[in-house]
């Protein structure tokens, strides 16, 4: 039997629905709190603001999906970000050139993340948390305190607007296109399998070794996307940019409902979470919160959505991160046995266990 | 390694020979060797740690042996990883499935044969559809190919997991305890799938360790013991009673020298009153007297493992717990071991018990009573050592263990320190969860020697063994789990081996009267 109609529709669109109807009540709080917000000149303003971090969190997404983490995102960015503000002529062949550039350093970096984790099997925690301050530390090399600069031109490509639509959402359709091609080839498919339970995955087939890296450099290659935003938006380079988004990154991720334990969840769900954490962090400011606040509010957003998905989650769950703690592997992963799974979970709920590769 | 010259039987489907495989010290195959025909049901025979699992594994290409060859179809082949043996021919359905639980039934069952769509990339709907067609050319159609696998029952995992392996079309198929999670009916059902994909032309390795379902299913059998095999022979020259023999050789009397126990004393120590825990406990309720071993039977995933940790405080169950006549309040597992309770789980993933692996024996003993050598702050090493040594006799681990870190240890050595280690901090009550999986049979007999002692000492153990024989033959009382209840409850006489299957299954409802 095939699913109805409705439910195939429900099927596809499962991963989003909460993240979207979270978006769609803070985009009316807002436009009540700021109805200036709905000017076209607001709305690329949010685009621009929320598109860094947008991008970021598809490719953390998408290594999470497969099971890991990646704490290397914030000095990829960095790096990509000072290489441009330095190196970038004004030309537009030095320009585009530079595009291709900066995609590629992504892919490099997310090349050696992969090689570290898929075939010398360091934990993901550990191995990019290392390429995180070797990436760091290269930034600062590259270039010692803020400063270069990137043309109008450049920075107007990717922060500009046609006929009242911003760019960036033209950037973020694409980007989403994308994954979900990608979504659909063995690439995709072997990702959420091993992500989803390793064991199973290669006991089936799945190639370990190059479906980690793909999912890796597909990572860089969205880390090269937002790092070319980012040096568009600041219009300048800074060795320090990109390491405090780690935290935000990380909140853009679950906040679109990708589960912290990997195999579930649409990395393009996280456009959505970083439009949530950029509209929030708005509303605060224009309720007159200093951005001081920024980093302990996001902090605190990124408990909250973790112990939601906990408590939505059945009290089953929780024995399966007993049993975790106590060594075994869960034996039955939705820790039921026959008995039937949770069967009303929240969107991507994710489970209290943070598994770590 | 390649004699491609050796001359083999065009009908022979898989010759395994002279396969070795050693884990460390201990021998897992020892030059096995057996074949199968093109087209025949063959039944691989034996006891738990038989070398069943460790030839299985070699087959899918989870584990590579170190010596031996391996010949399908007549070429020999190497199987280094499962994509390997699945291109060579081979297809599993493992025991514990291997269903990745948040893919859907569709993305399971054609995981990486997805059929293309438009401009290459793997089509949802067609997916969706071909499993249908598969589901239902298995008698499976009733199964929703939309749904995500963690929404099935375990038996419908394992459904799956037979018709994902019979439906790649393997030269041959590798069925591993497949009925493990099965009801009648669907144990039926399974003898209906197999004898199709045999008429198909396709050969079939049967795994199990039930005589019953080999007899029905398969032509001839080979049987294992110790990692070697013992003979193969057409089942139907051989009476189940021989074909027990075989697998257990006379060490069956010798496991269980011991003899079931019988309780010191009828006064309760642990009354367990409505416990649930929904969905995978329902309204549990009963006693634990004293001196008494306490079977508890149940297939996989019925609600076994979560009562034992709801009994150990591991997890909020609702219901009411008594131990000695005294309420107790179970808000976590430091409630239950100040309440002399003290558990041994065995997980799946053998080195860790309940144990800190990287530790040596004498921590793991001493670290949840450090009280009692400790003055003013400072562990007394002297008596720490000593009262450790005493326990580890009393267990009979050999004292060597006290320095050596656990994951070097044995299986039966770690079980023993997992015991000794609740034994020196004084528990009553002691909650055994398998605690023979995956140790020889020697250790078991150990083991079980062990376990009547203690409770001849007045302690009471309640004891769950997923081996039904262990259980007949140790435990004097037996409670048998269903679908999260205690389906039936035998004594004396009557608990036998069929009375404890049949309940296991949900077909003898009627027992609790």
């Amino acid at each position: 039997m095939i699913g109805a109609p409705s439910e195939r529709l429900r099927n596809a669109t499962k991963g989003i629905v909460g993240p979207v109807l979270v978006l769609g009540v803070f985009l009316v709080v807002y436009a009540i709190i700021q109805p200036a917000f709905l000017s076209t000149m607001q709305i690329t303003t949010l685009f621009n603001g929320s598109t860094v971090i947008a991008l970021a969190a598809v490719g953390e997404a998408i290594v999470v999906i497969a099971g890991g983490f990646d704490l290397s995102v914030g000095s990829s960015l960095s790096v990509i970000n000072v290489l441009l503000a330095v190196h970038m002529g004004q030309s537009t062949g030095s320009q585009a050139l530079w595009i291709v550039l900066a995609l590629a350093v992504g892919v490099g970096i997310g090349l050696l993340n992969g090689v570290l984790v898929a075939i010398l099997r360091i934990p993901s925690i550990v191995a990019t948390l290392a390429t995180s301050f070797f990436w760091g530390g290269v930034a600062l090399l590259v270039l010692k305190q803020p400063g270069g600069s990137v043309s109008m031109t450049f920075s107007n490509w990717f922060t500009g607007s046609h006929a009242g639509v911003p760019n960036a959402l033209l950037l973020l359709l694409v980007v989403t296109l994308v994954w979900l091609a990608v979504k659909r080839t063995r690439l995709g498919i072997s990702i959420y399998a091993l992500g989803g339970d390793e064991e199973a995955a290669v006991a089936n087939g799945v190639r370990l070794k190059p479906s980690l890296i793909g999912a890796y450099c597909l990572a860089g290659l969205f880390y090269g996307l937002a790092g070319l935003f980012l040096t568009a938006e600041t219009s300048s380079g800074d060795p320090n940019a990109g390491g405090p988004l780690l935290l935000t990154v990380f909140t853009a991720v679950v906040l679109g409902g990708v589960s912290l334990s990997g195999g579930r969840g649409d990395a393009a769900a996280a456009i959505l979470g970083a439009f949530i954490l950029t509209i929030i962090t708005d509303v605060l400011y224009a309720m007159g919160i200093s951005s001081f606040y920024t980093s302990i509010f996001t902090g605190a957003v990124l408990i909250l959505a973790l112990v939601a998905n906990v408590w939505g989650g059945q009290g089953a769950r929780w024995l399966r991160g007993f049993t975790g703690i106590l060594g075994g592997r869960a034996q039955d992963d939705d820790g039921t046995g026959g008995l039937g799974g949770p069967r009303d979970l929240p969107a991507g709920g994710s489970p209290p266990a943070v598994g770590v590769r | 390694m390649t004699d491609e010259s050796r001359d083999w039987d065009g009908a022979t489907a898989l010759e395994v020979r002279k396969v070795v495989k050693a884990y460390g010290a201990t021998m897992a195959l020892d030059g096995v060797s057996f074949s199968c025909q093109v087209g025949e049901v063959h039944g691989l025979l034996g006891e738990n740690g038989a070398g069943k699992s460790t030839m299985v594994k070699i087959l899918s290409g989870l584990v590579s042996p170190d010596q031996g060859e391996i010949a399908i179809l007549g070429k020999i082949v190497r199987l280094r990883n499962p994509r390997m043996a699945l291109s060579a021919g081979t297809a599993t359905a493992f025991q514990e499935t291997t269903m990745v639980p948040h893919l859907t039934v569709a993305q399971n069952l054609m995981l990486l044969r997805e059929p293309r769509g438009r401009f290459g990339f793997n089509s949802p709907s067609l997916t969706s559809a071909a499993a249908a067609e598969i589901l239902s050319e298995w008698d499976a159609g009733e199964i929703d190919p939309d749904r995500p696998v963690f929404d099935l029952s375990l038996s419908n995992r394992q459904r799956l997991e037979l018709i994902r392996a019979l439906s790649r079309r393997p030269a041959i198929a590798l069925l591993d305890e497949a009925t493990a999670a099965l009801g009648a009916a669907d144990v039926d059902w399974l003898f209906r799938q197999v004898a199709k994909f045999k008429s198909s032309g396709g050969t079939v390795v049967y795994i199990s360790h039930r005589m019953g379902e080999i007899r029905e299913l398969c032509e001839r059998c080979t049987v294992l013991k110790n990692g070697r095999e013992v003979r193969t022979f057409p089942t139907s020259d051989v009476t189940d009673s021989e074909a027990v023999e075989m697998m257990a050789g006379r060490a069956i009397q010798r496991i269980y020298a011991a003899g079931r126990s019988e309780p010191t004393g009828s006064d309760s120590v642990l009354v367990a009153d409505h416990i649930s825990f929904p969905p995978a406990l329902e309204d549990v309720s009963f006693e634990l007297r004293r001196g008494e071993i306490l079977g508890m039977a149940g297939l996989q995933g019925h609600g076994q493992k979560e009562l034992f940790m709801a009994l150990f405080g591991a997890c909020r169950a609702k219901g009411s717990l008594e131990v000695n006549g005294k309420p107790l309040r179970m808000r976590s597992t430091h409630d239950a071991v100040a309440a002399d309770i003290g558990i041994s789980l065995v997980p799946e993933d053998r080195k860790v018990e309940g144990l800190m692996v990287s530790m040596e024996g004498l921590a793991n003993l001493t670290i949840a009573n450090l009280s009692q050598f400790t003055t003013v702050g400072f562990i007394r090493r002297h008596r720490e050592r000593a009262a450790a040594t005493k326990t580890l006799l009393a267990v009979n681990a050999s004292v060597k263990t006290l320095d050596q870190e656990v994951w070097a240890l044995s299986g039966g050595n770690q079980q023993k320190l997992a015991i000794g280690k609740w034994l020196l901090a004084g528990t009553r009550v002691l909650l055994m969860f398998d605690p023979t999986r995956g140790v020889d049979v020697e250790t078991k007999a150990e083991i079980f020697g062990l376990m009547q002692r203690l409770a001849q000492e007045g302690r009471s153990i309640l004891f769950h063994s997923t081996d039904v024989e262990e259980i007949v033959n140790v435990a004097n009382r037996a409670l048998v789990m269903y679908r999260g209840r205690i389906a039936a409850e035998l004594e004396g006489d009557g608990l036998t081996k069929e009375a404890l299957v049949g309940a296991m299954l949900g077909t003898a409802q009627e027992v609790v009267g």
